[in-house]
């Protein structure tokens, strides 16, 4: 038995006590059906998926701050009453695709920890902080209200396994931002939206590599009219590995979507970047646009990148551009002609390059994670 | 009717004009493969031994592969059981005066001159030698004295085997090992013609070399090999054109080419792929799942890929450069044209190992009715590739709301020095466009003709000449029926 079918086998088999009225069901049957995924399979063909299952996902030892949040209720899936049940019931897997991220399905089986972020209508968007939850498997489920709007922040958190789903109702915004500190763990994570009509959904991710920190980010823009970018910022330090998966899948008309993003990979640093534009059949109208563009720093960094269109509709406007390279001879030569140390030319240099990957929400802590300047 | 209706219905009633069946007496082995049909394949071929070992080697390993299925096309299995792996006209001519007139007017027809007296009548076009494929076997090889004269050894793969086996030998599974891929691999085991083209040191090869394959007979699989090797500083361009008949059940065509630069040399090869692509409901047509890929070795040296590919019910196929000697140049461009319900997986793959390495890949995809048209393309740097450059550009096309148009470019770099730049858009045929056509008088199945011939026209622009205007023509034919 391969490491993939064992890990699923004992997933299956596992019976957790957490938040019992959760139905398990549907991702037992998945997991049976479609299995975990295999090494130098198409969506894990520059990671090692099997370090993942080696590695087992654990509750970590200290839950950090309590997550915080004005304007949004904050509902634990053990302590839900009735209400919150409904809600969970009704949006949970409404943004996540089993079939897609057969770890999510891990995810449902053995969480040990869930949370629900509701955010109603309110005259101010809602602010919602969630740190370390300790809960090393978890779920997070983001509800926003039609029209509502919210922003939420997930800071130093380096669980081994989350999964956040953001529900979208119509005219809802939501502002997303991750901030992934540099780790020693193995790491999954997967971010998936569901984009009701004309709201606007606005994800950014800082991150730093780990031993092997892969990212699903997912979103689906469902409604007619919806929005949706995503920004990608990373700086990988010697040793460390990033896998970033982002897809975009229009699956409405008029909707508009952009995908940034900025890497810096150093020595013996390996990254990996996919960028999916998906444009389903009807969607018309669709604009998508994805750009990203990579710096080596050293002969050992390697780069894997993969921007991938798929168009089932004719009147659509999509483009992508990538670009790979190291830091600008010129610029450097013309800094370092200005009387600017190397070693500060260089740093500047790749600060420009980063920042246009920073967004305005929690710039300044994106901008300490990655080490650069304002 | 209205008179232009009927103009319209006219040409959307034309269907493939290559489609005619030759009746021909041929000698087919009966469908299946096991290792008695790779001997027998051999010895018909009168093949030396380490030939025949070198065949069963592929097969032996084509049985432990997996059928490939990461390709963005969906087909019903192939029974591999249920196809012939040799066909020929029974009589093999000796000379050029000898062939089977019923084959040469299958040419005529084709608009291939097998007469060298006939392309030599013609003062302005120019002179291009032909090696002509139908089913398993090489009918005839045009101007191969003048050739000769000029030291080029141009003739089927079996001929040189016969005749040159050391540069066969020598050269044959370097570029693509047998075990390469699954149909590589199957191709190596039972390929039956094909065309070698040897150019010698400091040559450039006096005419436009050109191969061309026919499959003609019912249930076979047409399985060609083209070795091509430039030596030090020589120049050759090749082209390649083919064409099926008619029928409703699909057929086979797995080949392989190989190309070999040695340094300072360049290769030029093009294609213009019209294999059937079966009718609007799918029906019938040629799968083309076909391996090409060309060798840097020298430095400085230079390949150059360009296709027109709008034929073929499933296309599968990616020319490739393995760029091993410094400062050497590889380039792919390429229109692929899908149309009705045809499928098409194709691209290139650049793999730069030498330093200084430069390579271009311009893709230009269209698709109409319910066809889907993907591009798939891999750009390898490695650690050795210092001052390595790639650009990548990769547009679609999408005619009709009911195709899909899909991109799926892999960049791998592990060398800092070397740039990587990839540009891809999606568009529609733009309703201004259309309009400013029609405002001048231009019907609209015209302007769209128009329209994408500019579109393609990069690429047109590195076909020879006549094979340019003949590629435009292609794509106004392929793309009937595609409008209103």
């Amino acid at each position: 038995m391969t490491p993939a079918e064992t890990f699923a086998e004992r997933t299956h088999a596992q019976r957790v006590d957490y938040a019992p009225w959760l139905d398990r069901e549907a991702s037992r049957r998945a997991l049976a059906e479609h299995g975990l995924p295999e090494p130098r399979c198409e969506a894990w063909r520059y990671s090692n998926p099997n370090r993942w299952y080696q590695a087992e996902p654990r509750p970590s030892p200290s839950a950090g701050a309590s997550p915080r949040a004005v304007g949004a209720r904050l509902v634990d899936f053990a302590t839900a009453d009735d209400d919150a049940r409904t809600l969970v019931r009704d949006h949970l897997h409404t943004a996540a695709d089993r079939a897609k991220h057969p770890l999510a399905t891990v995810n449902d089986i053995a969480m040990r920890l869930g949370l629900l972020v509701h955010v109603p209508v309110s005259d101010t968007p809602a602010e919602v902080e969630l740190g370390e939850l300790g809960g090393g498997i978890e779920r997070v489920l983001v509800v926003v209200d039609p029209n509502a709007s919210a922003t939420l922040v997930e800071r130093p958190a380096t669980p081994t396994h989350r999964v956040v789903e953001c529900v979208l109702g119509e005219g809802a915004q939501l502002d997303h931002v991750r901030l992934q500190p540099p780790a020693e763990s193995v790491e999954y994570h997967l971010v998936a939206a569901r984009l009701g009509a004309a709201s606007r959904y606005r994800l950014a991710q800082y991150s730093q590599g780990a031993s092997l920190r892969r990212n699903d980010l997912h979103v689906r823009v469902a409604g007619r009219g919806g929005e949706a970018e995503v920004r990608c910022g990373y700086r990988l330090a010697a040793g460390t590995h990033l896998d970033t998966q982002v897809g975009v899948e229009h699956e409405a008309t008029d909707g508009v979507s952009r995908q940034t993003a900025r890497g810096v990979v150093g020595d013996r640093a390996r990254a990996v970047l996919n960028g999916r534009i998906h444009v389903a059949p009807g969607a018309q109208r669709s604009d998508a646009a994805l750009t990203t563009k990579s710096l080596l720093l050293a002969a050992t960094a390697q780069l894997n990148a993969k921007p991938e269109l798929t168009i089932y509709a004719d009147d659509v406007r999509c483009a992508h551009g990538a670009t790979v390279g190291e830091l600008d001879a010129d610029a450097l030569f013309y800094l370092r002609s200005r009387g600017v140390v190397e070693e500060a030319a260089r740093e500047l240099l790749i600060g420009g390059f980063l920042a246009e990957a920073v967004a305005d929400v929690a710039g300044d802590d994106a901008r300490a994670l990655l080490g650069i300047g304002r | 009717m209205s008179e232009q209706n009927q103009a319209v219905h006219d040409r959307l009633a034309r269907e493939y004009s290559a489609g005619f069946v030759t009746e021909i007496e041929s000698e087919t082995l009966p469908p299946g493969l096991d290792e008695d049909v790779v001997r027998a394949i051999s010895a018909k071929k009168d093949e030396p031994s380490w030939m025949t070992d070198w065949r069963l080697d592929a097969f032996r390993r084509w049985r432990t592969m997996p059928e490939p299925n990461w390709a963005h096309v969906s087909f019903d299995p192939i029974d591999f059981e249920a196809i012939s792996y040799f066909s020929a006209p029974r009589n093999k001519p000796k000379s050029l005066d000898e062939v089977d007139p019923e084959l040469l007017r299958t040419y005529d027809k084709l608009g291939i001159p097998l007469h060298e007296r006939e392309a030599l009548a013609g003062v302005e076009k120019p002179q291009i030698a032909v090696d002509a494929v139908f089913d398993s076997v090489s009918i005839a090889t045009t101007f191969k004295e003048r050739l000769r004269d000029a030291g080029v050894i141009f003739c089927s793969i079996a001929e040189a085997m016969r005749d040159h086996p050391e540069l066969v030998r020598k050269y044959l599974g370097t570029v693509v090992p047998v075990s390469d891929n699954f149909y590589a691999a199957l191709n190596s085991a039972v390929f039956s013609d094909g065309s070698f083209v040897y150019v010698p040191k400091h040559t450039r090869c006096p005419m436009e070399l050109s191969t061309y394959f026919r499959i003609n007979a019912e249930n076979t699989g047409q399985f060609e090999r083209t070795l091509i090797v430039a030596d030090e500083g020589s120049y050759v361009s090749y082209l390649e054109g083919c064409t099926a008949p008619m029928r409703d059940e699909t057929q086979l065509h797995a080949a392989v080419v190989e190309l070999v630069a040695l340094e300072d040399a360049e290769i030029k090869y093009s294609t213009v792929q019209n294999w059937y692509p079966g009718d609007e409901q799918g029906r019938g047509g040629i799968y083309n799942f076909v391996t090409k890929r060309g060798a840097c070795v020298g430095a400085r040296s230079k390949i150059s890929w360009t296709q027109v590919e709008t034929g073929s019910a499933i296309t599968w196929k990616y020319p490739s450069v393995v760029l091993r000697g410094d400062d050497s140049i590889g380039e792919f461009y390429s229109v692929a044209l899908t149309h009705n319900a045809q499928q098409a997986d194709t691209g290139t793959k650049m793999l730069h190992i030498g330093r200084n390495t430069k390579s271009t890949i311009v893709s230009k995809g269209i698709s109409a009715g319910r066809s889907q048209n993907a591009y798939r393309g891999r750009v390898r740097m490695n650690p050795g590739a210092t001052g390595a450059r790639n650009h990548t550009r990769c547009d679609s096309l999408l005619i009709g709301d009911a195709c899909g148009a899909h991109t799926f470019p892999y960049i791998e770099s592990r060398n800092p020095s070397a740039v990587v730049e990839h540009e891809a858009t999606t568009s529609k045929v733009s309703d201004d466009q259309l309009f400013l056509c029609a405002q001048r008088g231009i019907d609209p199945e015209k302007a769209v003709s128009m329209i994408v011939n500019g579109f393609c026209r990069e690429v047109f622009r590195e076909l020879p000449m006549e094979f340019a205007v003949e590629a435009g023509k292609l794509l106004e034919v392929s793309l009937e029926g595609a409008v209103g």
